[in-house]
């Protein structure tokens, strides 16, 4: 039985949970949504992600919304195989959760606000609000000081060991350096540089860059 | 009677309340570090080192040092499974998935425009500062969207994640608080039938008024 992933595999929310299952050697299918055609508004997508958002999965009898709910859940299930995502012991557990969370609100929504005015607005043929742009760059530049100096102490975010924390960032970081023209954000700094390189250099996100057709 | 937990932070900010709320709910003994943010004591070096963004909440017991408020809850549910309200973070992985989903809704669907919402109504006015009316009008549509899904959800089940209260509604009791007593937004979750049944009934939860207690007694 394979996980349906519902999304297209170039948004950022579902690449975070098909790396996750492309980590942990989980088969799975994609079921390509059209957002252009705003089919994650129609009614049958409603049914799935009340919120109309992407992705959503489908896992036999067991559905989920919310990447990073669906990632903790499959880091969790697959425990044993592949890649420990999670950690060791519960403290360990704890501070992924710090640094996913960090990920999801103090990183995430800046990227997203910068992607969208200074890419996704231009390819629909609208002004991007460059002020807004240059305001989440500016907040982005201190969110990146933090992860610095974190990453001069431990490999990745959360300890010695890729896990959760890292992996959420792929997708968001991906758009930054390759669409938005904000590589300079990573590559001016030696450590968030470093780990850049190794965490994109996964098997399982190279096998995802495939699939998105990069 | 010391505890080696420890949560800095004013009872006031929603971040900080969501911690409070959950080791209430949990029977977790803490002691309260305040934490003065007019003067700027969350930028400070010592509190950097805890907390290296310079936010609130930060918390620490004899095992560790941990900040954002959603990971200190799920880590006080984790080591504290059998105090308290064993229930809160589910009793098995479909249950913890379910409340994850709506943890994550609140905090990437509900948390953003309610969160403006707040500052905006009641933060701004105490601290003199103008109000934006455009912002204003621009998340109070956010919201009514998000709480119009919550209204079907509510429609469905007791609480956000299943029957039972979780992590997933006490997620939103900071910030529905704020809406619903200072902001003067109380409508927007009482002109709701499932949405006024569940706000009815999470807010008048023993340990939320414990919380809202805290909070008087820190102005």
């Amino acid at each position: 039985m394979v996980v349906k992933v519902y999304g297209p595999v170039t948004a950022a929310c579902p690449q975070r949970v098909l790396t996750c299952l492309l980590e942990k050697d989980v088969d799975f299918e994609i079921v390509h949504i059209n957002l252009d055609a705003c089919d994650h508004k129609k009614p049958d997508f409603l049914l799935r992600q009340p919120f109309g958002q992407v992705p959503a999965i489908e896992d036999a009898d067991f559905k989920l919304f919310e990447s990073r709910a669906i990632i903790r859940y499959y880091a969790a299930k697959y425990e044993k195989r592949g890649p420990n995502l999670l950690g060791n012991s519960l403290e360990e557990r704890a501070v992924v959760d710090q640094w996913l969370e960090v990920e999801a609100h103090n990183f995430n929504e800046l990227v997203y606000n910068l992607v969208l005015q200074l890419v996704i607005l231009p390819r629909m043929g609208k002004q991007g609000d460059s002020a807004l742009a240059l305001s989440c760059q500016q907040k982005l530049d201190k969110v990146f000081d933090v992860y610095e100096q974190r990453l001069s102490g431990s490999a990745y975010l959360a300890g010695d060991s890729f896990t959760l924390a890292d992996l959420s960032h792929l997708p968001g970081i991906r758009y930054l350096v390759e669409d938005a023209g904000m590589g300079h954000l990573v590559s001016q700094r030696k450590h968030v540089n470093a780990w850049w390189e190794t965490i994109s250099n996964r098997p399982a996100w190279k096998k995802l860059m495939k699939l998105a057709g990069y | 009677m010391a505890t080696p937990v420890k949560v800095h932070g004013p009872p006031l900010s929603t971040a900080v309340s969501r911690v409070l709320a959950c080791l209430i709910e949990k029977d977790v003994p803490f002691q309260h570090v305040p934490v003065n943010m007019a003067k700027g004591e969350h930028k400070s070096p010592d509190f950097l080192k805890i907390q290296p963004f310079g936010q609130v909440p930060a918390f620490q017991d004899e095992a560790i040092s941990l900040f954002e408020s959603r990971a200190i809850c799920r880590y006080v549910c984790e080591k504290y499974a059998e105090n308290g309200n064993k229930w809160l973070y589910g009793t098995n992985p479909l249950a913890k998935a379910s409340i994850d989903q709506w943890v994550e809704a609140e905090g990437q669907s509900f948390n953003p425009p309610s969160s403006v919402l707040v500052f905006q109504l009641a933060f701004a006015p105490r601290m003199n500062l103008k109000q934006d009316q455009s912002l204003i009008s621009q998340n109070e549509a956010k919201l009514e969207k998000v709480l119009e899904v919550y209204e079907k959800r509510l429609g469905e089940s007791r609480f956000l994640a299943g029957d039972d209260f979780s992590l997933a509604d006490l997620s939103h009791l900071p910030n529905a608080h704020y809406l619903a007593n200072v902001a003067d937004r109380g409508e927007m979750f009482t002109s709701k039938k499932n949405v006024g049944r569940w706000w009815g009934e999470i807010s008048s939860r023993d340990s939320w008024k414990k919380v809202v207690e805290m909070q008087k007694q820190s102005t």
